[in-house]
């Protein structure tokens, strides 16, 4: 009877369809959404994996979602900014730097391009001003959200593992963390390319000139300034080598900025106009929260050389390292957490 | 809970004309919602609002509050993202008119009691808005799709009438298709829950390996390689059970093998037993 008879097969897909259809243990739209946002706890997940494994709808929905996710943030820049480039340019830029250095004028000329003297620039705002209070209101939202130190802080442990996860990712692993935040960051000009660097005497000396790579298109990349844009139009930022200036009239004159640190400066990324992430040589993460100071935020390595970076808030960023491994934190820097970058979520 | 007395605001939640309350409001409910069986304690509570999606969050309550900033915002960052994702889903257009109707109850045009009930209110960040857009997009897409099928009428020989009496009964395939297909049934049903999502992501949902990558956090590579043996162990185990509780030699589980891979209403053992990567008979390249 069984499969057999036609109205017996009719019965079991019938009976089958209205088994998978939407029921109360379905996952629901946020639990799917934060599974591919990674949010999910190690037990929510394996209760959703269970589910999704026996449940034909929600397995649909689920490819679905992983259908429509956009794609990794790296194929959304320009083919010569992929990460694949990142370092050979990075270090061919810093090499012609170097050599400019060598043969050219003094490395203050960089300071004497500002139409502003340095001692205005660092000024901070005036008491009251919005500035001011964005700063402070940033700074609470963190006192709101009382991180714990201890969860996401990567250990020495968590990273072996991570690199021996890798292993099997071999040579596909540039894409980074595609998180809508990410693609979100990248809709608007935030993370911006490698700067020259001005190197010191230790700097040149970790400096690896692959003189094939140094094409024309390089050295003028290599001399340009990195701007780095904020949503408002008027507000940007610049790095050269270890120098930050702002522009509030959108680029007309610059303000240097004291950043206290004598690292190479090599990316950034503005979410607002009061708030810029920079990154740097020897896990260097800098954060203004008020357009005008900087601190230096910890990082767990400071070994690696931060590449790049991506920005959504005072409290959210992904840097990149200079070999493609990506970080996140989402308590403006407290604690990072090493992406699952083989396979982007969703 | 949370602090409150207007200390606490984003630099985005006052962009929106949110008030610190109303924000905390926001977050106070998140926790209740995820948490509902009580107050989480201090460090899943620290652990929760570290993942939280705050900005996030307080573009969706602004907008929930008919906040103009906030929908403006919206509608300019958000609405692509919901109609690049419907034409994902259908490429026709189809689902651009699911997207419209979310968009209208996002806004909260349909009115309970006279109130008006956004959508956002389901909203608790817990993840990218984004990607909660995406989520509820794809959840009425694939829903309207299935209540599609369900109320099509079936084609002409699944309607029963026709075929009775036409079906070639050869005896081998009567006894051993059942034996195999419940077999293989069995052997899916004792995988571990994540070896069964890979199966079926492959199988049923015909995601490419890169995609179910994205579903289980791995490298596809590593896909291939889990999908491989678990395909390895369900033969092992069907043949196992094949010879051990049917009975069957090893001429008859091969023969058993065949008959189920040609049974045309049977269990699509070719799919189940192909080796997943080398498989390029569907429309698209699922090895990447």
């Amino acid at each position: 009877m069984h499969k057999d008879d036609p109205f017996d097969r009719l019965l079991e897909r019938t009976s089958r369809a209205d088994r998978e259809g939407p029921h109360e243990s379905c996952l629901d739209a946020e639990t799917l959404a934060a599974w591919a946002d990674g949010s999910l706890t190690a037990h929510e997940r394996a209760l959703a994996e269970t589910h999704a494994a026996d449940c034909e709808r929600c397995l649909t929905v689920l490819a679905s979602i992983a259908r429509t996710s956009p794609p990794p943030v790296t194929a959304q820049r320009p083919s010569w900014l992929s990460v694949r480039w990142l370092v050979p340019l990075t270090t061919a830029a810093v090499a012609i730097a170097a050599w400019m250095v060598v043969q050219g004028p003094p490395l203050d000329r960089q300071v004497q391009r500002s139409e502003a003297p340095a001692v205005d620039a660092v000024k901070p705002s005036a008491p009251g001003s919005d500035a001011e209070r964005d700063a402070g209101a940033a700074n609470r939202v963190e006192a709101l959200q009382k991180k714990a130190d201890a969860p996401a802080r990567v250990n020495p442990k968590e990273k072996e593992q991570e690199e021996s996860r890798r292993a099997d990712a071999s040579g596909s692993r540039k894409q980074t963390a595609a998180s809508d935040k990410l693609a979100a960051a990248t809709r608007r000009p935030v993370e911006t390319p490698p700067a020259a660097a001005s190197p010191s005497a230790s700097t040149l000396s970790r400096l690896e000139l692959k003189d094939e790579r140094v094409t024309p298109q390089t050295r003028a990349f290599a001399q340009a300034p990195n701007v780095i844009a904020s949503p408002d139009p008027n507000v940007r930022w610049r790095v050269t080598a270890r120098l930050v200036e702002r522009s509030t009239d959108g680029g007309r004159t610059w303000q240097a900025q004291s950043t206290g640190t004598d690292i190479d400066l090599l990316s950034g990324a503005s979410p607002s106009p009061i708030v810029c992430w920079i990154v740097g040589r020897g896990g260097l993460v800098l954060l203004s929260t008020d357009g005008a100071t900087w601190r230096r935020v910890d990082f767990p390595d400071r070994t690696v050389d931060l590449a790049g970076v991506a920005a959504t808030s005072a409290l959210e960023a992904t840097v990149t390292t200079a070999s493609g491994r990506s970080y996140r934190t989402s308590d403006a820097g407290r604690t990072w957490t090493l992406q699952e970058t083989p396979a982007a979520p969703f | 809970m949370v602090p409150r007395g207007g200390r606490e605001l984003t630099p985005d939640a006052r962009r929106w004309g949110l008030s610190a309350d109303e924000l905390a409001d926001a977050v106070e409910g998140s926790l209740r919602h995820a948490f509902p069986g009580g107050g989480p304690t201090g460090r899943e509570r620290e652990r929760y609002l570290a993942t939280l999606h705050v900005e996030d969050l307080a573009l969706a309550t602004a907008c929930a509050l008919g906040r103009d900033q906030a929908w403006d915002h919206f509608v300019l960052e958000h609405r692509p993202v919901l109609y690049r994702a419907a034409d994902a889903l259908d490429p026709s257009g189809g689902a651009r008119e699911i997207a419209d109707a979310l968009y209208a109850d996002l806004y909260g045009m349909r009115a309970a009691e006279g109130e008006r009930r956004s959508l956002f209110r389901y909203f608790h960040g817990r993840s990218s808005l984004a990607t909660w857009l995406r989520a509820v997009l794809a959840q009425r897409h694939v829903d309207a799709l299935r209540a599609k099928r369900r109320v099509e009428p079936l084609p002409e020989d699944e309607r029963g009438l026709p075929a009775v009496g036409t079906v070639q009964q050869d005896p081998d395939r009567v006894v051993l298709v059942p034996l195999v297909e419940r077999a293989i049934t069995t052997a899916i049903d004792e995988l571990p829950p994540k070896d069964r999502l890979r199966l079926r992501s492959y199988y049923v949902a015909q995601l490419t390996l890169a995609e179910i990558g994205r579903i289980t956090g791995e490298h596809e590579a590593t896909v291939s390689r889990h999908l491989s043996r678990t395909r390895r162990s369900i033969r092992t185990t069907v043949e196992a059970t094949l010879r051990d509780q049917g009975g069957l030699s090893g001429a008859q589980i091969g023969r058993a093998f065949e008959l189920a891979v040609e049974d045309p209403e049977g269990f699509d053992l070719q799919q189940v037993f192909d080796r997943p990567a080398d498989r390029k008979e569907s429309s698209r390249d699922r090895s990447r």
